[in-house]
Order: structure tokens, then C-alpha cells, then sequence
């Protein structure tokens, strides 16, 4: 029974919507809101209610549910919470139910006190319940899906964590999809999602840290690491910059990342992200900080080198051989996404005696009669096919083929009838396209992308010498880079040799035997024991 | 440069060193040697090896004493400011000299050999512009480059030689010893001179995080320049004998050019031109850094930004304007080159060291921090 309108009715008619506007409003309300509700509880249920439900504007997915045993001794509580944010089986089940039955129950002559005691204690069938003394506490656990249960005559209020509704159910991982490995992503809700990290590291030295960020999101995040082996002047470091984060709105792991990395400007990511469970508990294994955000699947892992955005978490599900292999194309596929336009606008421009006599003869050949020089046709056909792939990330499902067919034949192979493009440029595009997607970070394929550009205007302008002052700017830059105070290009630069066994290869599970001491805490890097390489039962050493 | 608490290990101070002498070495080395001690230049060069090991001990023994503190606050603590600042001046026009030197040399080749129709100017910005961006990262960032490149020029060195083996004559390196004496030295000079830039200790020395190992490092350092120039003349001398490298211009990148395999591999002496471009740049980035460095640190200077990029542009202006043709620019390298860097390395320091001696006084307090 929904209760406040009947409560409110008096004040709406005495036209009081000045006061409800104003509370409807964003900061400014919120922060004399906040003042405002710093007071304590009354004893008074009905004052209580009024003062939540003006902090809320009168909103209508609020609920109010009262309960008024009237007799010798009057027993008055009231549930409130707010609609789709609460399960609301659990609140009938769990916290109507079993109070109705208690105030059956309720000997006559029972003082406010015991009453309260009774109903903490014996009435609220659910795992987490805690107690407010303030309308602000209050408040943010309605907003967060508790149900709050005031009782007449006590100025302490319950909060039942109830919260539930319609979330999306664990599915498999759009983004990093792999084809033997767990099949379960990340969800929208934090507590799915630290339920998935803890069933794979049932250690009780995995630390959870929640903290809520967002003046008006509220937005609870999470920090999760292993207690002993992630560094702990990391760990506070991370701490440190979550804390310092001012901001009325959190509402993708993505803002937290902007705040807390290192390099503000860089086009290279030193935050690692991702919507695998398994991926984040091994990276949390290594020492990284997982940063759990409700209302998104995307984690981030922090801090995290250069090397690490080449590796997939199937490279340790498959065998080793062709894991190392795959990594290394990985590489390849990213100099070739970065640099391959522009070798080929500056060996055609600058260097044609680079190429081999016939290739050269059919290039010049494919290019007679192109109007454009070799930069500026692949300029054109870099920004066509950006265009096609936002086009093809925003349009519809149902019309997306469509576009893999303009892009294919209209823009290629109808370009290259006209004399508009060569055929070699479509070839040089179209395997630096397929290249992008072998690059299993997302955001790191995106930098290569954006440095392509940069690579093509000077390979157009000074050829290889362009080329190669490009990759020394970008040297020095990554050189230059950390991430929560780790060398970015470590294990390369500094030297490290330990990480080497992950880095550009993977080594056999048996032979990491310790963590990568860039990351982990330096007195616990063992992973485990030596001479667990396996061996035929009953062979023997040749030697 | 501020003095940043970051520190470079052995094996980075080291590569530094072999950095700031070898990019620049091999494109001239080959040509000057070979044209002076035919095919014993190898010789020349190896002979060359005991005196840069010499010249480590000496810039050694000199970076130990002053452990964690910048060359010249420990110069003023010992022999006085005068000094100090005299010697910092006299270093940073040193460095300030080598910098624009190397960025005249890489300019005259890629106008010869690469981009004949691009300005000079922008030839020349381009490599100050990505030093300046180095040097303000500090010399930590520098030393991780310098290992990443001098990985990548062994790398391609060994595959150079790799390719280039089925065209090697080793009669070409035969009599040994036929060349007099005279003709030796002659060919070992320009050597002695280039390793004397080991002198890049005295910069390094409040960066390390081992101090203790200076000789080592500059003994290592001076080892792996002159293996390379080793490679190299030897290289040169066995693909195109003693008699052809003496009138080349970059003999080192003619020995990739002629380097074939079927219709598809041929004309790669680019990629190894890219690799050298990379070696110098690294070389240009310690010179600027090192030019800094001496002026802000001898003058007391806190805010460095600002002079590291007037110094650049004094770099910039100097490597344009100084040498009014190649000619020029090749007769300053071939006589007066070798003379001023054995000046600013060799006599400057034993100066140094030998005013130490005269005049000794307690040595500044070691837990004095940069």
C-alpha cells in the first residue's frame, strides 16, 4: 500500500511545489539537501517518511509501505524503498512475511526499545541489515536498493539490503571472445561481478575495498587485489588517486581510468581493461589492482606494461607452442596496422628502387592514370574505411551487411574501375584493416590507429627518414611512459629477465615460476615450485 | 637537466657511452682509416682500443670521487668555482659542438643519399626537435632508448654481415702489417679521438645506480665502440678491399647496397640507413642532453626548460650555419674534429685530475644530494 500520497496530501495542498522542484534539482539541492539531512532520525515515523520523500522530490517509483496494528498497544512500521531497484519477492518474503508474524507474536506491554530489538534481531530475514541514525545514510541506501524499515519510537532506522530488479544475466564476453576458456563476461552489477572474481580466487587474502564515487551517480566501485602479493605502496597509490577523484558522475569504468592514469595525453592506454573474470583474477594473481565499477562489465586492471595488451587469456589456455606464435603475429599485426600505409606511401613516393623491378613495373602500372599521389589516396582510403567501420558499429544489425557490401564492391572495386584509386591501395588498407583486429586490446588498437595517420603524413613527407623519426618520438614516448609508477616498457626497457617467460612468448605454465617483479611485491614472487617439468613415469636422465 | 632521483643501471651507462661514440665513428672511420692504413686499418682501429681503455681509467677514477653529486658541484667544492665554471663552459660548448656536428652529418647524407629535395632546414629541425623531447624526459629515458636501439643496430649488423658474407673476400685483409708505422697512427687517430668521448662518464656519474662500477662501465662502454668500428672496417675492407673505402663516401651503407638474393632481396642498404638514422638520433639526444646539463649545472641554473631550448636552437643555428659547404664540413671533420675532442676530453680532464693533485683538499661530503 502505497502510503505517501495520503501522508503528503496536506503539504501538496497547501502548494508547496517550490520546495519539491527544488529537490528534484542536480548539485546544488543535492549538496543543501545533504546539509540538510545531516540531522538524526526522529522517533516520529511520519517525520521520517516526510523527510525522505521531499529529499526524493516525491519521486514515484518510491514505496512506502506502512503497517498500523491499532489497539492497546499501537505498533506502527513502515517499509520504503524505491521500485525496480529492491527484489521485491525478497521484501515480501523476507521482510514483510516474517514481521507480520513477529507483531503476532509481539507480547502486549513491550517498550519501543525491545520492540526494535526484537524486529533487528529476529524479524528481517536477510543477510545484510544495517542500522541508520541519519536521514543521508538513509537515503543512500534506499538510492543503492535497500529497503529501510522505520519503527514508531525509535530513532534508529533498518536497512535491509534487498537490492535486485532486472539486471542482465552472465553471458559470454562480446568483446574478447576466445575459443577454449571460461565462457562467462562480466555483468552490469558489481556484486555479480566480485562473486565471479571470488569464486576464482578463494583466498582469503583477496582484499575488497568498495567506495562510492559520483556526487549524483552514487556509483559503488570496488578495489580488488591480493593482500601480500600486489605491491602495497601500488595499492595505495591507486587508493590515492580514486580518492582524489571530485565528480558528480561515474558511469563507465572509463571515467575512473581518465582520472587515475599516469599520462593524460598519450594515445597509448596504461590502464588495462576487460570484461573477462578469468583475465582480471589472473591479472589480480600477478599483483595488478582490479577496479570493479557498478553498471559496467569492463574491469580495470592496473598498473599494466606495454607487453601485456598483446596477450590473451586463451594464450594460457592453449598449448604454448602456438600461444608464443600467435603472440608474436600479435606484434607483427601491430606494426603492420601502425606502419603499413605509411611504407607503402613512402617507398612508392621516396624510395621506389626499394622494390624488386617487376613489382615495381606493376605497381606503376595499377597507379598510371590515378590522380592523386600515393598519400592522398591513401588518406582517402583510410578515412573511407574509418567511416565504414563507425558506420558498421552504429548502424542496425539488420541493415549491417548492407554496408560490408558497399564498402566491398562500391568503394573498392568500383574505385578501382574508375581510376579513382589503385588496386594495390585497397590490398594495403584491407590488410592493415584485418591487422587492427588482430591486436586483442581493443584501446591499444585504437592507438596504432591513430598513429597510423600520424605515420602516413610522414612517410608522405619525408619517406623513411619520417617513418623512422615518428617511431623514435614514439620510443621515447613509451619510454617515457608508467603506469602507477611501472616502467611501461618494461620487461624491455628496463631490462627485466624474469617477465621475459610472458612477454613476447609464453613459456610453459611449469617453467613461470615466479610473478613479474615490475608488478608484484618483491617478497612474494614465487608462484610455485621448481622441477614440476613432467616426465614419462619411470624414464630416467641419459646422462 | 635537473638532477631527477631516477637512476640508469651499468649495463644502460655503458650502452650510453658506446652510443656516444659509435653512430657518428662508422659512417667516418671506414673512409678515414682504410684511406690512411689500407688493409690494416682493423689494425688501427684495435690499436686505437688500449688508449680509449686509458682514457676510461682516467674519466673513471675521476667520476669515483665525486659518488651522487654532479661533476661540477664537486669541482667547486675542490678546486673552486672558477674552475668549475670554466671547465662546465668549456664542456657544454664541447657538447654543444658534437651535437651540431652530428646533426650536419646526418643532414649531408640524407641530402645526398636520400632526400636530395627537402629543405636542410627541415632536415635539421626534425632530429633537434626529437631530441629536445628526449632531453626533457630525462637521461633514465634516454638510457632505455639507447639499449632498445643498440639491440636493434647488433640485430641488423649481424644480419647485414649475415647477407653480405657470400661477397666477402678474405684476401683482402692480406699481408697483414704491411703498412708503416706512420701510416698506422695516422689511421688510428681519428679512432682515439671518437673513443675520448667516453668523457660522457662525468655526465652520467650522479645518474648511476652503481657509481662504484664507473671504470667498468667506461671501460665496457669504450669495448663496445670500438668492437663495432672493429665490424664495421673489417666489413667494409672485406667486401671492397683497401683500396675503394678511402674514396667513398659511406662506405659502410655502400657494403649493404650491393647486397642481392634472387629478384626479391636487393636494395635493403634503406633499412639499414633507417637503423643508423635511429643510432644518431640517440647520439644527438645524449649530446643535447649533455649540453644542458654542463651549462644549467656549472651556471647553478634551476629552470632548465627554457635553456634546453635555446641551447637547442644554438645547436640548431651552429649545425646550419657553421660549415658553409661539405668541403668545409669535411675538412673540419678530418683535421680539426680529432684535435678538439682529444682537447675537451683527454687534456681538459688530466687538467683536472692533475690540479686534484696539486691542490688536495677534503672531498665534498658524499650524502650531498644532486
Amino acid at each position: 500500500m502505497k502510503l505517501w500520497n495520503a501522508l503528503f496530501r496536506r503539504r501538496r495542498g497547501q502548494g508547496n511545489s517550490q520546495q519539491r522542484k527544488a529537490a528534484k534539482q542536480d548539485g546544488r539541492s543535492g549538496k543543501a539537501a545533504s546539509r540538510e539531512s545531516e540531522d538524526g532520525l526522529s522517533e516520529d515515523i511520519d517525520e521520517n517518511l516526510r523527510t525522505i520523500v521531499t529529499e526524493l522530490g516525491g519521486s514515484d517509483d518510491l514505496t512506502i509501505r506502512k503497517i498500523d496494528v491499532s489497539g492497546a498497544d499501537s505498533i506502527v512500521v513502515a517499509f520504503i524503498y524505491i521500485d525496480n531497484l529492491v527484489d521485491s519477492a525478497m521484501v515480501n518474503q523476507m521482510l514483510l512475511h516474517p514481521l507480520m508474524s513477529e507483531i503476532d507474536d509481539t507480547p502486549s506491554g513491550e517498550s519501543s526499545e525491545e520492540w526494535y530489538r526484537r524486529v533487528r534481531d529476529r524479524a528481517l530475514a536477510v543477510g545484510r541489515v544495517h542500522e541508520m541514525r541519519t536521514a543521508r545514510e538513509a537515503l543512500a541506501c534506499i538510492l543503492e536498493g535497500h529497503t529501510i524499515v522505520f519503527l514508531q519510537g525509535s530513532a534508529v532506522a533498518l536497512a535491509a539490503d534487498t537490492s535486485g530488479g532486472d539486471r542482465r544475466a552472465v553471458e559470454e564476453p562480446g568483446t574478447q571472445t576466445v575459443i577454449r576458456g571460461p565462457k562467462e563476461g562480466f555483468t552490469e552489477s558489481i556484486k555479480t561481478n566480485l562473486s565471479l572474481i571470488r569464486r576464482r580466487i578463494k583466498s582469503p587474502r583477496l582484499r575488497v575495498e568498495r567506495k562510492t564515487l559520483g556526487r549524483l551517480t552514487q556509483t559503488q566501485i570496488a578495489l580488488v587485489y591480493l593482500h601480500g602479493i600486489a605491491k602495497a605502496s601500488i595499492v595505495e597509490e591507486v587508493r590515492r588517486r580514486i580518492d582524489r577523484i571530485d565528480t558528480d558522475s561515474i558511469l563507465e569504468s572509463a571515467y575512473i581510468e581518465e582520472f587515475v592514469q599516469d599520462a593524460p595525453f598519450t594515445p597509448f592506454p596504461t590502464i588495462e581493461n576487460t570484461e573477462r573474470p578469468d583475465a582480471a583474477a589472473a591479472g589480480i594473481l600477478e599483483g595488478q589492482i582490479a577496479i570493479i565499477v557498478d553498471g559496467t562489465p569492463f574491469a580495470l586492471l592496473a598498473p599494466v606494461t606495454f607487453v601485456r595488451f598483446f596477450q590473451s587469456s586463451e594464450d594460457y589456455y592453449q598449448r604454448f607452442g602456438i600461444a608464443s606464435f600467435l603472440r608474436l603475429i600479435r606484434y607483427v599485426a601491430f606494426f603492420v596496422s601502425m606502419l603499413l600505409p605509411a611504407m607503402y606511401i613512402a617507398i612508392t613516393t621516396f624510395h621506389q628502387e626499394m622494390l624488386p623491378t617487376p613489382l615495381l613495373i606493376s605497381l606503376a602500372a595499377q597507379r598510371e592514370g590515378v590522380p592523386f599521389p600515393a598519400i592522398v589516396e591513401a588518406l582517402l582510403m583510410e578515412i573511407t574505411f574509418e567511416v565504414l567501420r563507425e558506420a558498421g558499429v552504429r548502424m542496425p544489425k539488420v541493415i549491417g551487411p548492407a554496408i560490408s557490401i558497399v564498402g566491398a564492391l562500391v568503394l573498392g572495386q568500383s574505385a578501382v574501375q574508375a581510376g579513382l584509386i589503385s588496386a594495390a591501395i585497397v590490398i594495403v588498407v584491407s590488410f592493415t584493416a584485418i591487422a587492427s583486429f588482430v591486436i586483442p586490446a581493443i584501446n591499444m588498437s585504437i592507438a596504432a590507429r591513430l598513429i597510423r595517420f600520424a605515420m602516413m603524413i610522414l612517410g608522405g613527407t619525408l619517406g623513411l627518414f619520417g617513418i623512422m623519426s615518428g617511431l623514435m618520438v614514439l620510443l621515447i614516448h613509451l619510454a617515457s611512459l608508467r603506469s602507477f609508477g611501472v616502467p611501461y616498457l618494461a620487461p624491455l626497457a628496463p631490462f627485466v629477465w624474469t617477465n621475459w617467460k610472458d612477454a613476447f612468448v609464453r613459456m610453459p605454465h611449469w617453467a613461470m615460476k615466479k610473478r613479474p617483479p615490475t608488478i608484484a611485491d618483491g617478497s612474494n614472487l614465487v608462484r610455485q615450485s621448481g622441477g614440476q617439468k613432467p616426465k614419462p613415469p619411470g624414464r630416467k636422465s641419459k646422462f | 637537466m635537473p638532477l631527477n632521483p631516477e637512476k640508469i643501471g651499468s649495463v644502460q651507462a655503458a650502452v650510453l657511452i658506446s652510443m656516444a661514440i659509435a653512430p657518428t665513428a662508422v659512417i667516418v672511420i671506414p673512409t678515414v682509416s682504410i684511406g690512411a692504413s689500407g688493409q690494416d686499418a682493423w689494425l688501427s682501429v684495435l690499436a686505437a682500443w688500449p688508449l680509449g681503455i686509458g682514457f676510461a681509467l682516467l674519466y673513471g677514477s675521476l667520476s669515483r670521487m665525486n659518488p651522487g653529486v654532479s661533476f661540477f658541484s664537486w669541482l667547486d667544492s675542490r678546486l673552486g668555482r672558477v674552475v668549475s665554471v670554466t671547465v662546465g663552459l668549456l664542456l657544454a660548448q664541447y657538447y654543444l659542438s658534437v651535437a651540431s656536428v652530428t646533426i650536419r652529418e646526418l643532414v649531408n647524407f640524407l641530402s645526398n643519399e636520400l632526400l636530395q629535395k627537402t629543405p636542410v632546414v627541415v632536415l635539421s629541425a626534425v632530429p633537434i626537435l626529437i631530441a629536445v623531447y628526449a632531453a626533457s624526459g630525462g637521461i633514465e629515458v634516454i638510457a632505455r632508448v639507447s639499449v632498445l636501439v643498440c639491440t636493434g643496430m647488433i640485430v641488423f649488423l649481424a644480419l647485414g654481415i649475415g647477407l653480405e658474407f657470400n661477397q666477402m673476400q678474405p684476401r683482402f685483409l692480406f699481408p697483414v702489417g704491411d703498412a708503416p708505422l706512420p701510416r698506422l697512427i695516422k689511421g688510428g687517430l681519428p679512432s682515439v679521438g671518437w673513443l675520448s668521448e667516453a668523457s660522457l662518464l662525468f655526465i652520467l656519474a650522479p645518474y648511476l645506480s652503481k657509481p662504484r662500477r664507473s671504470t667498468a662501465i667506461a671501460i665496457a662502454g669504450v669495448s663496445l665502440a670500438t668492437f663495432l668500428l672493429l665490424t664495421v672496417v673489417l666489413v667494409v675492407l672485406l667486401q671492397f678491399g683497401p683500396e675503394l673505402p678511402g674514396i667513398m663516401a659511406y662506405p659502410m651503407f655502400g657494403a649493404a647496397e650491393i647486397i642481392k638474393y634472387g629478384s626479391f632481396v636487393e636494395r635493403v642498404d634503406l633499412v639499414f640507413i633507417c637503423v643508423w638514422v635511429a643510432t644518431v638520433y640517440v647520439k644527438l639526444c645524449i649530446f643535447v642532453f649533455g649540453t644542458v646539463h654542463c651549462f644549467t649545472q656549472s651556471l647553478r641554473i634551476k629552470a632548465v626548460k627554457p635553456f634546453l631550448w635555446t641551447t637547442s636552437l644554438l645547436i640548431f643555428l651552429h649545425s646550419l650555419y657553421s660549415w658553409s659547404d661539405e668541403a668545409t664540413f669535411l675538412h673540419y671533420q678530418k683535421s680539426v674534429s680529432t684535435a678538439f675532442l682529444i682537447t675537451c676530453n683527454v687534456i681538459v680532464p688530466a687538467l683536472v685530475w692533475l690540479g686534484l693533485k696539486i691542490k688536495r683538499r677534503p672531498a665534498a661530503s658524499a650524502g650531498e644530494s644532486p
